[in-house]
């Protein structure tokens, strides 16, 4: 995606309009600026998204059509517009999880930790939210909280307490989790995959800021909601006569899962040093699970399997960032992102420091507000067109560090701002302890930002010389 | 011969309102030896189906009967006692929190084939309702609507003998 080549092939755009022989090339219909089509379909695109009143894929996959109808776009640049190795790591790791799940090891893990705290309910909200933030880190957020919040619900109904303070704490667990690695959170995939960054860049980078704040949360939900809460003995001793092995109700399958799962995030240590992107590394990882969950039928029983497997993907995720790839590859390709980057330049006088501030701060605000993927989609080409003022992209790393700590805390700043947050809420709903807009914003926001404000220390010190 | 449903319609079924409470129907379930009973409001409508099912369920933790709840409770153990107090506890609960809204119904112009594949897919009973005023005039079940088949087979084979 480097800038010099959009901004050539813009231009090319722009003379192949103006003299009419545009072969195979986009022509925006009318004679129209493309800078001004493609800007209105993606701000209509997101005003869409942000209203939630029609479906966040359909919004993208139309928004998509409209850029290539309209003549933004042709089809070769907008299929190229979309980044198939995040597409690939989404699937491979959403078949992965998928399959696993089966096996019932989040409730046992649960189960296991709440029996050992003897069934104490602040150690229980302490624990609860560490595997939380560890699960994050190694799968895709949403499919953490839909197997966290079950058990939760269970394990604080036999406790005899009220689950708000608990599901609060895991959706803040697996925002700040999810940013520790390259696959913790769809933010982090997106940056991880557009500037080629490994999993060990991240676990450098990201995963020591997750760790302090995960402490500092911990830490302030036990003083504030932890230490209060109590029990009663006898609904403790319940709890303790709980048989976890129960829970694990297909071993085998979980020794698989685990086997492929170490297997895939070995392959993505191992594989950025020899040229082998995540997307292969999960895919070929989702199919060799298959595979050992399958051999052993006959091919119409495959079919069944695979057909299962391949189910459990969320399509309506992979469709949306699909849409949401072209739709921003249109208005990059039109020249707008490398505008808006100019703009930011001004504002923070080209220097480093001040920009990475500069979007740390925005992208936690900005990601609060609206959903935090399509505006690290957008924000990727965006700070790219400015790569020319800092001497290359190699060299903004702690801009990109910014961005990725920004979004993902972001995503703690409002109920719709990321995607496991919506899931927990509406689970939450579904056991009749519905979690209000406006109460989760007077508590999260204001919290979002102290996180913000501490990786502000973070990361003046790691990367901008400190105060 | 009625190609409608009719004829196998119940006219005299014992109905509930939903100011009862769990206990009563339960009472109701077992003298009548029947596992759904249909609720209307004070004017005749109705208003949907409260049956055993939706008693079980409400003894369950929300956790696991909630859409992709938890899916297995092996793991919970002694938990018996805990289920019969529940019971206990829900025996007070009026029926209007248990009733099931998304129950199938047809009309009395329904065709049999048509009641046969809701009753197939939906299970039995199906409540019948007038379509204009949606006053409740009776149920079908899977035994009445096969009464209803073997009339006509009867009817067929009169006419074949004949």
């Amino acid at each position: 995606m480097a800038t010099l080549e959009n901004d050539t092939a813009a231009h090319a755009v722009h003379e192949a309009v103006g003299h009419g022989m545009a072969h195979g090339l986009p022509e925006v219909i009318f004679g129209w600026d493309p800078m001004i089509v493609s800007s209105v379909i993606l701000c209509l695109a997101y005003v869409f998204i942000i209203s939630e009143r029609i479906n966040r894929a359909v919004v993208a996959l139309l928004g998509a059509g409209l850029m290539i109808m309209l003549g933004v776009l042709n089809q070769e640049l907008a299929v190229g517009g979309i980044d198939f190795n995040t597409i690939f790591l989404l699937i491979g790791m959403m078949v992965i999880v998928g399959i696993m799940k089966d096996s019932g090891v989040f409730q046992y893990v649960a189960i296991l930790a709440a029996k050992s705290v003897r069934g104490n309910p602040r150690a229980l909200l302490a624990v609860l939210s560490i595997i939380t933030a560890v699960f994050s880190a190694l799968l895709d957020n949403v499919t953490t909280v839909m197997l966290i919040v079950p058990i939760t619900l269970l394990l604080t109904e036999q406790l005899k307490l009220n689950p708000y303070i608990f599901l609060v704490a895991q959706i803040f667990s697996s925002n700040i989790g999810g940013m520790a690695t390259l696959i913790g959170d769809p933010p982090n995939i997106l940056i991880g995959s557009a500037l080629g960054f490994s999993f060990m860049d991240f676990i450098q980078n990201t995963a020591p800021i997750a760790a302090i704040l995960m402490v500092v949360m911990i830490v302030f939900f036990d003083l504030v909601w932890g230490r209060k809460m109590s029990t009663t003995l006898k609904a403790k001793a319940h709890l303790l006569r709980y048989k976890p092995e129960e829970a694990l109700t297909d071993k085998p399958l979980l020794m698989k899962s685990l086997f492929v799962l170490a297997l895939v995030i070995f392959g993505f240590v191992w594989g950025h040093g020899h040229g082998i992107e995540p997307g292969t590394t999960a895919l070929t990882g989702a199919a060799l699970l298959m595979l050992l969950n399958i051999y052993k039928y006959d091919p119409e029983k495959q079919t069944h399997k695979v057909h299962d497997a391949l189910g459990r993907v969320e399509w309506e995720t992979i469709f949306f960032f699909m849409g949401l790839f072209m739709l921003v590859y249109g208005v990059e390709h039109a020249g707008v992102l490398a505008i808006l980057g100019e703009k930011l330049l001004t504002v923070t006088g080209g220097d480093m420091a001040t920009t990475g501030i500069v979007v740390l701060w925005s992208s936690a605000v900005f990601s609060a507000i609206i959903d935090n993927i399509p505006f690290v989609a957008t924000m990727i080409p965006l700070l790219e067109s400015t790569a020319p003022t800092f001497g290359g992209t190699e060299n903004m790393g702690p801009l990109w560090w910014c961005l990725a700590i920004g979004a993902c805390l972001g995503g703690n700043g409002s109920i719709i701002a990321a995607s496991a947050n919506v899931m927990v809420a509406s689970f939450a709903e579904r056991a009749g302890h519905r979690i209000s807009f406006v109460k989760f914003l007077k508590l999260a926001f204001p919290m979002m930002l102290a996180t913000i404000a501490i990786a502000h220390v973070y990361v003046q010190y790691m990367y901008f010389g400190g105060f | 011969m009625l190609s409608s449903c009719e004829k196998a319609i119940v006219k005299d079924v014992v109905t509930v309102t939903p100011d009862q409470t769990v206990e009563e129907i339960l009472k109701i379930f077992k003298e009548k030896n029947i596992r759904n009973i249909p609720v209307l409001d004070n004017e005749g409508k109705f208003l949907g189906l409260v049956g055993l099912q939706q008693i079980l369920v409400n003894l369950l933790p929300k956790s696991a009967v909630m859409e992709d709840g938890l899916d297995n409770l092996n793991f919970v153990v002694g938990a018996t006692p805990g289920m019969a107090k529940r019971l206990r506890k829900l025996h007070e609960v009026s029926i209007a929190e248990l009733i099931k809204t998304d129950a199938a119904t047809v009309t009395p112009e329904t065709s049999t084939i048509e009641a046969l594949l809701v009753l197939a897919k939906r299970g039995s009973p199906v409540a019948i309702i007038d379509e204009d005023t949606k006053e409740f005039k009776g149920v079908i079940t899977r035994q009445t609507l096969l009464d209803n088949l073997y009339d006509v087979l009867e009817e067929i084979e009169d006419e074949e003998a004949a």
